[in-house]
């Protein structure tokens, strides 16, 4: 007879509406045989009794519909950012608030390195908190002169490098490269701007982030990142997806000690629609219950803290041009049509309000020319969408997975800045989303901030900036409403709620364990319940 | 064992349809004796015939001429060190930007990059739409930054549209030299260069009339030139100019190689050659050569 399991907890919150509420789940085969009280499951030859969580407060594993497997990655170097982390091993690295403690802490880490040649890589700075002089390769060559020295900004898109690191790459007062930044004098600052001037730096300190997402280390640490959050389902939001990475992560999912379903995307970008709809297809056919392939991600403009997004008028507020597309309007069509046609699932990157348009203009012509009613494509981000756009989105089906967490961390520029007061309290509008009936969740995007289900719902919930107002208050929704978002919301979109997101019969045993029942805490500390692990399968995983 | 010499870059830019496929299996038919590099978005579109074709793998085609074709795959900065990793070294490389690439960024790579040497943004316009496009809300600015950041363009599909209207819509947004084709089908050494640093043969040979599209301009001998004067003239180069490419004997004592492609140029020490050599392509009809026989002379003697 196979091994029942039957676990206590102070309450169950099973987001099942059958049962909201519960004490027990018995659970078999790494599925949920039965929910209730203690005697659950006493029809099905009752189980062994495990009260390890008898103080705890069990909810449905959270899953997270779009971070990157990188989040894992940016763990192998020393964290230099404003807010305080938590890494994959549940060490707190605390939040460096002045230039002083950032140098203090690469002095710090640059005597933990063994020889005098390797180089000194740290990442997570914001510049944008530090109110002083901005950093820059004098206050590095302070910390080494022997050994690159390299702080990677929270944004990835800029570093600043000591001089032997510019050294390495030839770089000098006479180097006439964009992003190459140099000072009044014509002196190079330290500070490397976009990919084009930092990558040959990149590339000789062997700073590769693609290899990483075959690298075991990787895998572990995305798993750990996501356990002590309580995630036990996350994408890997764009992915390339050679044989070499679905061999490895088949392998490292399908470990009893991994912890986490991992959904990757496969990203298509410039390939021809074809060739992304032929690998996709494949690849749904190698899908295990911890790997699911299958689905496609498009990006179709850039970030709005970047201007980089695609505007609809009357554009960014102080007047910066409007953003780029990264495929052509007309390529999104094509693509869209032909993955539709096909039945791929699409998440599709949409920052701004005319990169939406184009998107769901798109999948509108696609569902005119291919019926496929329950096909789920999702609007990634979806930061300005309107309450028209929902309501076309509504009538389309489609979904979306708003960035709540960018009201915190980004809220006040965006106000400032980017799109100005006015679409700054309407942005990521998930009482609008609800109200219109369209299916909703929401993100971290981690590494971009940090992955944890319950700071994205108190963002949601909240709706409170960094510096401590509530941007948009009708925007905000309920706990209950957060707490499905980050459930049974997300798992909708990526077609699991069949399998994960509540707790009941036949599910999958994914759990969160808490130590506080966030239905009963001041939503504003929703944010500070504190994670004590995961159940994935059945399995236990105790942070 | 010695680093191999610096990667010329080729960018080709265009937006949708306006033949950057089409210049590209040109390029690869007829390398003439380049062992090109071609980092392309849709694989499926490349035509080689089976008697050129050595090899055909999932996302790489090897061909028995030495050029080698690419998918580029999702990320440009990879596939760029992919390409300088790879042994022996090609003699350059051709990027195929996408139809919204902003083509810049992608010279910026090739200008930051130490082990490589910007060779230009080749931008195809389509004679048929580029009026419609560039009047599109949605895509206008970014095809008009293709050609704003063009060093050379090219007007396809002219036996399809008067020409008349691109050449204007060109001419408010770029100082480029432009050739007006049919077929995106350019010749290959107006637009590639190669890696070794020997100078090409049209060196030691006198000016060329390349039919109607180019035409070669070279110097060899004992000249010598102030660093002032040669900045001064690649920075302001005589009309039609594309690019030039030479070891410069200088006033005093040392040398430089210069390369100038479009409005770009470098400099770089060098140890004293024997002689000055210089070799230079301009696009007709603006380029004439005896306008930079004329500059020679004067920086030569200034």
């Amino acid at each position: 007879m196979t091994e029942t399991m039957i676990f206590r907890a102070r309450k169950i919150v099973t987001m099942d509406p059958n049962q909201p509420t519960a004490t027990h789940v018995a659970v078999r085969e790494g599925r949920i045989l039965a929910v209730g009280d203690a005697d659950c499951a006493a029809q099905w030859g009752g189980g062994t009794h495990d009260d390890r969580f008898a103080d705890a407060v069990l909810m449905p594993g959270f899953v997270e519909g779009h971070a990157h497997m990188m989040a894992g990655a940016m763990w192998r170097f020393p964290y230099a950012g404003y807010h305080d982390r938590l890494d994959p091993t549940g060490r707190l690295w605390k939040g460096q608030t002045t230039i002083e403690q950032v140098i203090a802490g690469l002095k710090a880490a640059e005597a933990g390195l063994p020889d005098k040649d390797s180089p000194l890589f740290v990442w997570g700075f914001d510049p944008i908190f530090l109110p002083t002089e901005r950093l820059n390769r004098h206050h590095l060559d302070a910390v080494s002169s022997d050994r690159p020295v390299v702080v990677q900004h929270s944004n990835f898109h800029l570093l600043t490098a000591n001089s032997t690191a510019l050294a390495l790459v030839q770089y000098t007062r006479d180097t006439n490269v964009d992003g190459v930044a140099k000072d009044e004098n014509g002196e190079l600052t330290g500070e490397l701007q976009e990919m084009a001037a930092m990558f040959p730096l990149l590339r000789r300190l062997g700073i590769d982030f693609r290899s990483t997402s075959a690298h075991p280390d990787t895998i572990a640490a995305f798993g750990a990142t996501a356990r002590m959050v309580g995630v036990t389902t996350s994408t890997d939001l764009f992915a390339e997806l050679p044989d070499r990475d679905v061999e490895a992560q088949l392998k490292a999912t399908s470990a009893a000690d991994y912890p986490l379903r991992i959904v990757p995307m496969l990203g298509g970008i410039t390939q021809p629609p074809r060739e992304v709809a032929e690998r996709a297809l494949a690849l749904r056919k190698r899908s295990t219950d911890m790997l699911r392939l299958g689905g496609v991600k498009l990006v179709l403009d850039g970030s709005i803290q970047g201007y980089t997004a695609r505007l609809r008028w009357p554009g960014h507020v102080n007047g910066a041009p409007n953003g780029i597309w990264v495929i052509a309007p007309d390529q999104a069509e094509e693509m869209i049509e032909a993955l539709h046609g096909a039945r791929i699932q699409m998440h599709i990157h949409t920052n701004g309000d005319e990169a939406s348009e184009v998107a769901i203009d798109a999948l509108e012509r696609a569902m005119v020319l291919h019926p496929w009613r329950d096909h789920r494509h999702t609007l990634q981000h979806g930061q300005m969408i309107d309450r028209a756009m929902y309501r076309r989105m509504a009538a389309l089906g489609v979904c979306v997975n708003l960035f709540a967490n960018h009201i915190y961390y980004f809220g006040e520029i965006h106000a400032a800045k980017t799109i100005g007061e006015d679409r700054a309290r309407r942005m990521d509008a998930c009482r609008t989303a609800l109200d219109e009936g369209v299916r909703m969740t929401i993100h971290s995007d981690a590494p971009v901030t940090p992955m944890g289900p319950l700071f994205t719902a108190w963002c949601a919930v909240n709706r409170l900036t960094s510096s401590g107002r509530v941007l948009g208050p009708e925007q905000r929704i309920t706990v209950d409403e957060a707490l499905l978002a980050i459930t049974l919301g997300a798992a909708y979109t990526l077609k699991l709620d069949g399998e994960i997101g509540s707790i009941e019969t036949g599910k999958r045993a994914d759990f969160a364990i808490l130590a506080d029942d966030p239905t009963e805490v001041d939503p504003v500390a929703l944010k500070d319940v504190p994670v004590l692990g995961t159940v994935s399968g059945g399995r236990v995983f105790l942070s | 064992m010695t680093d191999p010499a610096p990667l010329p870059v080729t960018v080709v830019s265009g937006y949708l349809g306006a033949g950057k496929t089409s210049l590209i299996n040109h390029l690869l038919r007829n390398a003439g004796g380049r062992r090109i590099l071609v980092l392309v978005n849709d694989f499926g579109e490349i035509n080689i015939d089976a008697d050129l074709l050595e090899s055909a793998e999932e996302d790489v085609l090897t061909l028995s001429n030495g050029c080698v074709c690419c998918s580029l795959g999702g990320d440009l900065y990879y596939a760029l060190a992919d390409a300088l990793d790879r042994r022996p070294r090609p003699d350059c490389l051709v990027i195929e930007a996408s139809g919204v690439a902003q083509p810049q960024k992608i010279a910026q790579a090739a200008l930051a990059e130490p082990e490589m040497r910007y060779c230009g943004v080749v931008t195809l316009v389509d004679a048929v739409n580029v009026g419609s496009v560039l009047a599109d809300p949605l895509i206008g600015a970014q095809v008009a930054d293709q050609i704003t950041s063009a060093d050379l363009i090219v007007v396809t599909k002219s036996d399809l549209a008067e020409p008349i209207a691109a050449l204007a819509e060109i001419d408010i947004r770029s100082g480029a030299p432009v050739i007006v084709a049919q077929r995106a089908e350019v010749a290959p050494d107006i637009i590639l260069d190669r890696r070794e640093s020997t100078l090409p043969a049209t060196a030691r040979e006198d000016r060329h009339d390349h039919g109607e599209v180019y035409r070669t301009w070279s110097y060899s001998g004992p000249d010598r030139l102030s660093r002032q004067a040669l900045e001064r003239l690649l920075d302001d180069p005589p009309k039609g100019l594309y690019r030039l490419k030479g070891f410069v004997l200088l006033n005093g004592g040392g040398a430089v190689e210069a390369h100038l492609v479009g409005r770009t140029r470098t400099l770089e020490n060098i140890t004293e050659p024997l002689a000055t050599q210089v070799v230079a392509i301009g696009i007709t009809p603006k380029f004439n050569p005896t306008d930079l026989d004329k500059r020679w002379y004067a920086a030569t003697s200034s």
